[in-house]
């Protein structure tokens, strides 16, 4: 299980994504956090993962950008085959009713949180929507019991049959 | 590819060259590449440097090659007599295996029809609120679960139990510890009561029948089960010494539904059927291994399981065991157990003494290797032992039998002993600081216990 | 009843009330009942007991009826020669319902009750007269009340159905004028808000999230610090540095990380994260300094934290407290009078700080050299320069700059606000300012139309002009002049 799983947060302001990628720390062990202040700079981000084979699991992502947008954004990534199971989040202090429709019919936007957010709330959604990914594409999902969500891992085992007697 | 694992690959191809430039004194040619054999597979599944089914496949495919007669090596006026290439490919639907397979298919359909849980639900109740009590049993029913599913799914679905009862406990309980502790021993010590509750127990067995002896699953039950029953009670005791709970109650939710339709009814027919007739198999004599074709028959032709879930069968497990009992064939027949056992003057040492030499080195290996590879590994020599005439006949072999299998199942100290364990410790509910001292307890007691068995018991009803 | 003349005479009053004529003469009773009354006169009045009939043989007569509770009379119906008067009273015997005044000098027969029955009895003919003229009268009377009644209904219709029409039109009336209202409000005010909201949002998050942090981190360093650790100068000048840092972009920090993880192999990823943050010699004494362990390094790290959270936490504070004042300032929310001496330039600085969110990606320009103050109402004012700059963000897209220039003479300040979006077409350079005229074509647009509509009146309620026009080198000029008063 070599294949990193990477978390991508993508914010202009900085005090914010530092209070972002605070808030996640306890994810990192497992998931390296990379962060983007620009739509453009995400996009280098998504490259230099892909190029190394690896994937990417959430981003977090503000609408407000200089540039491109955070829903355009998205919506790149969804049409891209190696990002289009990334679960995609939105973190943002506005983004109109239109922007927010075209997301989740677009970009499969799986969660809009709204700032200021609460941390029990972004860290249970992380866990969450983590848990969503691995299950779909990791096989030895044991490892990932302490940090993701225990139950439904251990539901997987058991369903799924992934762990065997030796 | 780790470090350690490149070395195991070397060392493992070194293994297999050394016989064939090496000449040991009075073993045969046969042995020789035997011996090849035994190291390579020794080695590759100690250090996983391939996965441990795809080294039983290359055990039975240099069986083939090099030991049967159709094999690139001409035997003819030698000692060894080559066996067909048939015989060593049959070890994959061995009658032994079958019986597994026959469980699995079982196991498969409870947990996709959820009867696993409902069972456990209906079982637990009983047991009310307090929380020594819920440890027990919760270990009772995962012990009845995994002696006839895999140890492996009965801890992975009695997590998902006890997750809910271990985050209501606060932080600092001893509780949580001696819970998440209590699956794993229970599943290990509840695969031990029946034939088909840990691959280990296969490969003693088609040992024991490639030696003319069989075993049936009812007999094994009354030599195992009694042992299973009071390890269950003595780790009981001592998950609760070790970690004493702090809260005295503790609620215990578990939802699901029986399910009613008629695919679920067919399977529960089929169990109770199949079970009742496997423990029931010394009053009708039907073997076991034929009554395991009823389930895979029955369940597959009413479609409740159908082609997706017969593809998720553990078929590598039936791999694993097929090399390890192919293995023991090559070691028998080429002689290579009896000339590996014959290096050591047993009949020096006491019948009690071997038994808890090899059951202490059975304890020992299973807990850094897997249990089924430790038993495939030592139960050609202990057979040998047996026919060697140090101990009493088939009697003494059954009991060497036992004691390997049964020492094998009861190493718990690491997360690496046995996957059970290893999910346990995932769950972050506890280390393996705690786990060592009660499972050296665990382990030590039970290896005492089956030597007393081997003693006062089991001669008696054997 | 007794019909001697037959089914003519139904119809034919006239007829009949001849014939009772010519029997009264023939009889020599016609002096007796054959009266001439002139107009005005009153025969019955309503309410009263029948006394005698009439018969009206020329003239006209007409009834009145008193509407409930007034005592106005109202006209009912005109009678005719050949009607019998008070016809209903006399066959029912119920006193008058209507009052009878005559309208024209008529002649008439009037016979007092008591005589009719012993004219009944003494002359057949004449009852049969009688019967006959009831029935046509009370033929007629039924007639003229169905017509009357179907006049009625349909005037009714009529009425229900204008007035009907009525309420719809008031309706849309109404909802027109309250969506004009509300749009013109709602347009600049939603815009202004949606932006503050957002901007007010991230220092928001951030004083919040830093301050649970702060809390933490506090509660763990007095922990160690109980445990009889001193705080060293390491720790001190990392507290400080952290109150310093600027944050560098994630590029430069992803360089850095890339760098110091090399340097200190066994920190974390967030350990490096904060490490790229430190700069120059305080991060070089990090690098002298051997830790025993990462716990240790935490420790200091947490130090350096714990300054960037005051920072923070200072740095947003007053970022709300700013963008709170620049809008109790733009809507003077706290002073009671509208009309006040200005300096205009304040209410162009408000404007562009509370619409910082849709304009903090254009270059902004802006040269205002001091100018007199004028009495305006600066909420208003604010409004318009809102609206141009909004125009301008909505014309100019991702990228732009937007330049802001003011001019003054003696009698008038002249401000210009010009843009580098694609400009407006001569032809409707005119139209802009008028109200519902908006264009939603794909490259020019204009919000909505009654903006500037509203802007030209509040300009012109200062005594001042608004115009537009497109620069040399493309983009729209909007200018505004203000007499100086």
């Amino acid at each position: 299980m070599s294949k990193k799983i990477y978390i991508l947060v993508v914010e202009d302001e900085p005090e914010v994504l530092d209070a972002i990628v605070r808030d996640i720390s306890d994810f990192e062990d497992f998931f390296p956090i990379e962060m983007a202040d620009t739509a453009e700079e995400a996009r280098e981000i998504v490259q230099d993962i892909l190029e190394k084979d690896d994937g990417i699991g959430l981003i977090l992502c503000d609408h407000v950008l200089p540039g491109d947008n955070g829903v355009e954004l998205l919506v790149e990534l969804q049409h891209k085959e190696e990002t289009n199971s990334t679960r995609k989040v939105l973190i943002t202090g506005q983004a109109g009713l239109q922007e927010t429709v075209r997301a989740v019919n677009e970009a499969d936007l799986k969660h809009y949180i709204a700032k200021p957010w609460n941390k029990d709330e972004l860290v249970d959604i992380v866990k969450e929507l983590l848990t969503d990914y691995v299950l779909d594409h990791v096989d030895d999902v044991l490892p990932y019991m302490k940090v993701l969500d225990g139950a439904r891992i251990a539901e997987a085992i058991r369903k799924g049959r992934t762990v065997t007697d030796k | 590819m780790s470090k350690v694992k490149q070395a195991g690959l070397l060392l493992g191809i070194i293994g297999f060259i050394l016989p064939l430039v090496v000449t040991f004194p009075g073993l045969s040619l046969a042995g020789h590449i035997a011996m090849s054999i035994f190291l390579m597979a020794g080695v590759f599944w100690m250090f996983e440097s391939i996965p441990i089914y795809s080294t039983s496949i290359l055990v039975i495919l240099s069986q083939v090659l090099l030991l049967s007669r159709e094999g690139f090596i001409d035997y003819s006026g030698l000692a060894y007599s080559p066996l067909p290439y048939s015989d060593f490919i049959a070890t994959l639907a061995s009658p032994i295996i079958i019986l597994f397979l026959g469980g699995f298919v079982l196991a498969d359909a409870s947990v996709k029809y959820d009867f696993d849980k409902n069972m456990t639900r209906v079982l637990l109740r009983p047991f009310g609120k307090r929380t020594i009590f819920i440890i027990l049993g919760l270990m009772l029913v995962t012990a009845m679960l995994s002696a006839f599913m895999s140890n492996t799914a009965t801890t992975a679905m009695m997590i998902t139990v006890i997750l809910p009862i271990i985050a209501k406990m606060e932080p600092g309980d001893p509780a949580r510890i001696g819970v998440a502790l209590s699956i794993p021993f229970a599943a290990n010590i509840g695969g031990i009561a029946t034939p088909i509750g840990t691959p280990p127990n296969a490969v003693v067995i088609a040992a024991l029948n490639q030696q003319g002896l069989d075993v049936a699953f009812s007999s094994w039950i009354f030599y195992a089960a009694p042992l299973a029953i009071v390890m269950l009670f003595f780790a009981w005791r001592v998950l609760l010494w070790l970690y004493p709970p702090a809260t005295k109650n503790v609620a215990l939710t578990l939802d699901s539904k029986l399910k009613k339709s008629p695919s679920a009814y067919i399977l529960y027919a089929t169990f109770a059927v199949t079970v009742i007739l496997w423990v029931t198999e010394n009053l009708h004599g039907i073997k076991s291994s034929m009554v395991a074709l009823l389930p895979i028959a029955v369940l597959t032709l009413t479609s409740v399981l159908d082609k997706n879930d017969i593809r998720k069968l553990p078929w590598e497990v039936l791999w694993l065991m097929a090399g390890g009992i192919a293995l023991g064939i090559s070691m028998e027949e080429t002689g290579l157990a009896e000339w590996m056992v014959g290096a050591i003057s047993w009949d020096k040492f006491g019948y009690l003494m071997l038994l808890g030499v090899f059951g202490a080195v059975a304890l020992t290996m299973s807990n850094f290797l897997s249990n089924t590879v430790t038993a495939a590994l030592l139960i050609p020599l202990a057979i040998s032992i047996a026919t060697s005439g140090v101990i009493e006949g088939p009697e003494g072999m059954m009991l060497i039998g036992l004691v390997v299998a049964l020492g094998c199942s009861f190493a718990m100290v690491l997360p690496i002993s046995t996957p059970p364990n290893a999910i346990a410790v995932s769950t972050g509910m506890l280390e393996t600081k705690h786990m060592i001292p009660a499972g050296l307890i665990v382990g030590i007691t039970g290896l005492i216990i089956i030597l007393l068995l081997s003693v006062f018991y089991w001669p008696l009803i054997i | 009843m007794d019909f001697r003349i037959g089914k003519e005479s139904v119809q034919d009053r006239e007829k009949v009330t001849s014939l009772i004529h010519t029997l009264f003469e023939k009889s020599g009773q016609s002096d007796e009942f054959l009266r001439k009354y002139d107009q005005g006169t009153v025969l019955l009045k309503e309410g009263d007991e029948l006394k005698d009939i009439f018969i009206l043989l020329d003239g006209g007569v007409e009834l009145y009826k008193k509407k409930p509770n007034s005592d106005i009379d109202y006209p009912i119906i005109k009678l005719e020669a050949g009607s019998f008067v008070g016809i209903i009273a006399f066959t029912s015997g119920e006193p008058s319902l209507t009052t009878a005044v005559v309208t024209e000098p008529s002649t008439v027969l009037k016979i007092p009750d008591s005589e009719v029955r012993n004219l009944f009895k003494k002359n057949k003919k004449f009852r049969s007269y009688m019967d006959e003229l009831i029935l046509a009268n009370l033929l007629e009377r039924f007639r003229s009340t169905i017509i009357l009644q179907m006049k009625l209904d349909s005037a009714n219709n009529k009425l229900r159905e204008e007035r009907n029409e009525l309420k719809v039109a008031l309706r849309d009336l109404k909802e027109a004028q309250e969506h004009l209202i509300y749009q013109e409000k709602m347009a600049t005010l939603g815009q202004l808000v949606a932006g503050f909201a957002h901007e007010v949002n991230n220092p928001t998050a951030s004083l919040l999230r830093s301050t649970e942090t702060l809390q933490t981190r506090i509660s763990e360093m007095m922990h160690r610090i109980e445990e009889g650790d001193r705080i060293n100068a390491l720790a001190e000048k990392l507290f400080q540095a952290g109150k310093k840092a600027d944050y560098p972009d994630t590029s430069t920090i992803r360089k850095k990380s890339k760098e110091l993880k090399k340097e200190f192999s066994d920190a974390g990823p967030a350990q490096i994260r904060l490490l790229a943050q430190i700069q120059g010699p305080v991060l070089d004494e990090i690098k002298n300094t051997s830790f025993s362990d990462s716990d240790e390094l935490d420790f200091y790290l947490g130090y350096f934290d714990l300054g960037k959270m005051f920072k923070n936490i200072e740095s947003a504070g007053n970022r709300i407290a700013g963008l709170v004042k620049s809008l109790k300032s733009y809507s003077r929310s706290d002073t009671d009078r509208e009309w006040e001496e200005v300096d205009i330039r304040e209410g162009i600085h408000d404007t562009l700080q509370l619409t910082s969110n849709r304009i903090k990606y254009y270059d902004i320009d802006i040269d205002l050299p001091e100018v007199p103050l004028i009495s305006a109402n600066p909420a208003a004012l604010n409004q318009v320069w809102t609206n141009i700059v909004l125009n301008a963000a909505d014309a100019m897209g991702k990228k732009g700059a937007l330049t802001i220039r003011c001019t003054h003479n003696d009698e008038t300040i002249t401000v210009t606000i010009s843009d580098t979006g694609p400009g407006i077409d001569e032809e409707i350079l005119e139209r802009i300012f008028e109200s519902n005229f908006s264009t939603k074509k794909s490259d020019i647009k204009f919000g909505l139309g009654i903006g500037l509509s509203i802007s030209r009146d509040i300009v012109h309620k200062h005594g001042g002009e608004i115009t537009a026009s497109n620069a040399p080198n493309g983009g729209a000029v909007f200018t505004v002049t203000l007499p100086v008063r």
